[in-house]
């Protein structure tokens, strides 16, 4: 059995409408969260996800400059990209804030009459808009 | 940023069918190409143009600046090409196959062949007919690479292949891209796997381009609009729409465009949402419609009826 | 390249080499026989052009019978110029109908290069076994040939050029066929009939009727043949009479004629002299062995070349 050196295991969705790049990203920022990225942790070789995933590239290479940019990665030339900052901490702080909101905003909408998949259904065309007007 | 492949009003006909028209595309170096379309739709004959084993009609095939036709050994010491259903001896042996190579080709690097094939585990005394299909496939793939070409055609590599297969051949074409140096164009009419492989593409449909670009700039450029029925007309006039379909509430149209007057038409029209649609989205909307007019590809203004 | 087309053509080279050898096993040891033979009965003697003792006619008609089988069996060996030009050509069609041609043609190697190797090789082999069979035969039939000369169907067939020249032949309809087709099969099957087909024809039709004129001899019945020209290939021969047909008749029963054979002619000679009876031949000499081998080699080769010419042009016009 193969065992990945690195601590993250990437995969991508076809069908999920985000960029593979993105979801590289937003599968390091998850892992980061839960804590199984750890500063100083090696990322996956582009060569080594390449051959795993069957992605491009420049796919990988983007989503670590991304990652760079976002100063929680940095590539250290001939050897990879490393962990400089986790996002452990802030999740931690904010998950409870954020829960108790929802909790609330998910009582009162059972409550307005909205069964679970309207509610999803409101969530989803919310969420879309607001990353529309996000990425303007 | 130089360019790999470029044409110019190419054109290729058969008798008295056209099988490639008016095409002009510049693909840059180091991108992997898509060239998507319908069978029929000519991405076969522009393979064969750009690699110089068909002559152009009309229009011109230039690869790293040379001519194909007029240049072949220049252009064939550089471009691997695997036609489609991958051709091979199928009565010789594998490491007769990478002989063969070997004779044929100056920049020949046996060594990398013979690495990939163990990493592969295709035992290369073994008769290439009787390897499965996938490997066959990458039997093919790997005499392609070992002559250290900049530039790859790949006609329906994975066409054929089942799921694992088409899997590792793409996991052994990436390998080869991450190494660095390499511009591929592979055709394709399945659109699976496309967007996690390629970074640039070229839509054929009705022996025309359709589209060609950097996907992500595609991507962003066209927007998926949806609304009601009764302001549909509104909205199309005031985008490039690309497709439409109505029912008799609901209106979607994926339209082409700046984002920002996607976002500014929608915000003025309150039901109606702006979202980015899948490449698979935009892909199908413009092979659902080809332009078949001489006019420059540009989609075209559609007025719902 | 060449390590390519050699390979590339193995499994015919192999087959076609067992063929000949087998062939040419056959044919060595029967002609060693044969010449043993003709040499024990001082044969030699009776050879054309020279003056014959007169035991001659029998020896040579016995020497015939007995070999009649297998000269017969010699008719087969027409085949042997078809199949080599077959196997020659067949692996350059097989390329074309698999689409390997692609795989080769996108290697670091122009057509052009790629297709005058081909073909020089496979014309080249189908020229030296077409050469190798004539030698064969030719020595073969050295017996044979000296007591009835070469210009006959049994001899002039795989002597000399012609065998050379069938062989390119068949290899190149195979050529052009398999090039506009991409198609191994139908290639073979027309290359099959069309070159029965023009062998038939022409040996039938033309050749002895139309290469040069054919030349006639009357001599008195009864009389030995004039041996002026070795006869090489007879025609059309037998008795003259001027007159109507049923003075002919009239004619035969006064001399008491029952059978038309030579012998129970000579019989009544005197009788048919009497009455200006003579006998004629139209025929070919000997002599004129060369030429004909020139003029039909030069037939199936300026066809060949055209076949060759349009396939050449065809690959490197419209092939893809």
């Amino acid at each position: 059995m193969d065992i990945d050196q690195s601590s993250v295991l990437f995969r991508i969705d076809e069908r999920s409408g985000v960029p593979p790049y993105q979801q590289l990203v937003q599968q390091v920022r998850q892992a980061l969260r839960l804590g199984w990225l750890a500063v100083g942790d090696q990322l996956p070789t582009v060569r080594g996800a390449v051959a795993e995933l069957a992605i491009n590239p420049n796919t990988v290479l983007k989503a670590y400059r991304e990652l760079e940019y976002e100063g929680l990665v940095a590539g250290r030339p001939g050897q990879g990209t490393f962990v400089t900052k986790t996002l452990a901490d802030e999740s931690v702080k904010s998950h409870a804030a954020l829960r108790r909101g929802l909790e609330r905003w998910f009582t009162a909408a059972i409550e307005a009459g909205l069964d679970e998949e309207s509610i999803v259904a409101l969530f989803d065309t919310t969420r879309r808009s607001l990353r529309v007007e996000e990425a303007v | 940023m130089s360019i790999a492949l470029e044409t110019s009003e190419l054109a290729k006909r058969y008798g008295s069918t056209w099988a490639l028209r008016d095409c002009s595309v510049s693909i840059p170096q180091g991108r992997v190409a898509a060239l998507v379309g319908p069978n029929g739709a000519g991405k076969t004959t522009l393979l064969q143009l750009a690699i110089g084993i068909s002559k152009p009609t009309a229009g011109q095939v230039e690869v790293f600046g040379w001519s194909p036709h007029e240049q072949p050994l220049l252009v064939l010491a550089r471009v691997g090409f695997v036609a489609q259903d991958h051709p091979l001896y199928r009565g010789f042996t594998v490491s007769e196959m990478l002989r063969v190579g070997r004779k044929l080709n100056p920049r020949w690097d046996q060594q990398l062949a013979r690495e990939r094939l163990d990493r592969l585990g295709i035992p290369v005394e073994q008769r290439v007919g009787r390897l499965s299909g996938g490997q066959q496939a990458q039997v093919a793939l790997v005499l392609a690479l070992a002559k250290r070409p900049e530039l790859l055609l790949l006609d329906e590599p994975v066409a054929s292949l089942d799921p694992l297969a088409r899997r590792e051949f793409l996991q052994s074409l990436m390998d080869a891209v991450a190494e660095g140096g390499l511009t591929v164009l592979l055709s394709s009419h399945i659109l699976a796997d496309l967007e996690r492989v390629c970074d640039y593409l070229v839509i054929l449909s009705a022996s025309r381009v359709q589209l060609a670009g950097d996907i992500d700039r595609i991507v962003a450029d066209h927007k998926l609009l949806t609304g009601p029925r009764e302001g549909a007309e509104r909205i199309a006039a005031r985008h490039t729409v690309i497709h439409e379909r109505h029912s008799n509430r609901q209106s979607t149209l994926l339209v082409a465009g700046d984002r920002l007057a996607a976002q500014a038409a929608c915000s003025a029209e309150p039901a109606w949402l702006a979202e980015t649609p899948s490449l698979e989205e935009i892909v199908l909307a413009y092979l659902g419609q080809p332009v078949v007019s001489s006019a420059p590809a540009q989609p075209r203004l559609e007025v719902a009826s | 390249m060449i390590w390519l087309t050699w390979r590339q053509q193995r499994l015919e080279a192999l087959i076609g080499g067992a063929v000949l050898a087998a062939l040419t096993a056959l044919l060595v040891l029967t002609g060693l026989h044969i010449a043993g033979v003709y040499h024990d009965g001082n044969l030699a003697a009776c050879s054309l052009g020279k003056s014959q003792p007169a035991a001659c006619g029998d020896s040579v008609l016995r020497f015939g019978a007995r070999f009649s089988n297998l000269v017969n069996l010699t008719n087969w060996f027409n085949m042997v110029p078809l199949l080599i030009g077959i196997l020659a050509a067949a692996p350059i069609v097989l390329e074309f109908e698999h689409g390997t041609h692609r795989l080769a043609w996108t290697q670091t190697i122009t057509r052009r290069r790629w297709l005058a190797t081909r073909l020089t090789l496979a014309f080249g082999v189908a020229v030296a076994a077409g050469l190798g069979f004539s030698l064969l035969m030719t020595w073969w039939r050295g017996p044979f040939d000296q007591l009835t000369g070469r210009l006959d169907t049994n001899a002039f067939d795989f002597e000399g050029v012609v065998p050379i020249a069938y062989t390119v032949f068949a290899a190149s309809i195979v050529l052009a066929v398999g090039t506009i087709l991409r198609r191994t099969l139908p290639a073979v099957a027309v290359a099959i009939v069309s070159f029965l087909a023009l062998r038939l024809g022409i040996e039938g039709w033309v050749r002895y009727d139309h290469y040069l004129s054919p030349l006639h001899k009357t001599w008195p019945v009864g009389a030995p043949a004039p041996t002026g020209e070795a006869a090489g290939y007879l025609g059309d021969n037998g008795l003259t009479f001027s007159g109507a047909p049923d003075a002919a008749r009239r004619m035969f029963d006064s001399c008491g004629v029952t059978e038309t054979n030579p012998r129970a002619l000579q019989g009544v000679s005197h009788c048919l002299r009497h009455h200006h009876v003579m006998q004629y031949a139209i025929y070919q000499p000997s002599s004129r062995f060369w030429t004909f081998q020139g003029i039909e080699a030069s037939i199936f080769l300026a066809l060949a070349l055209a076949l060759v010419a349009a396939s050449v042009w065809w690959v490197n016009h419209r092939l893809v």
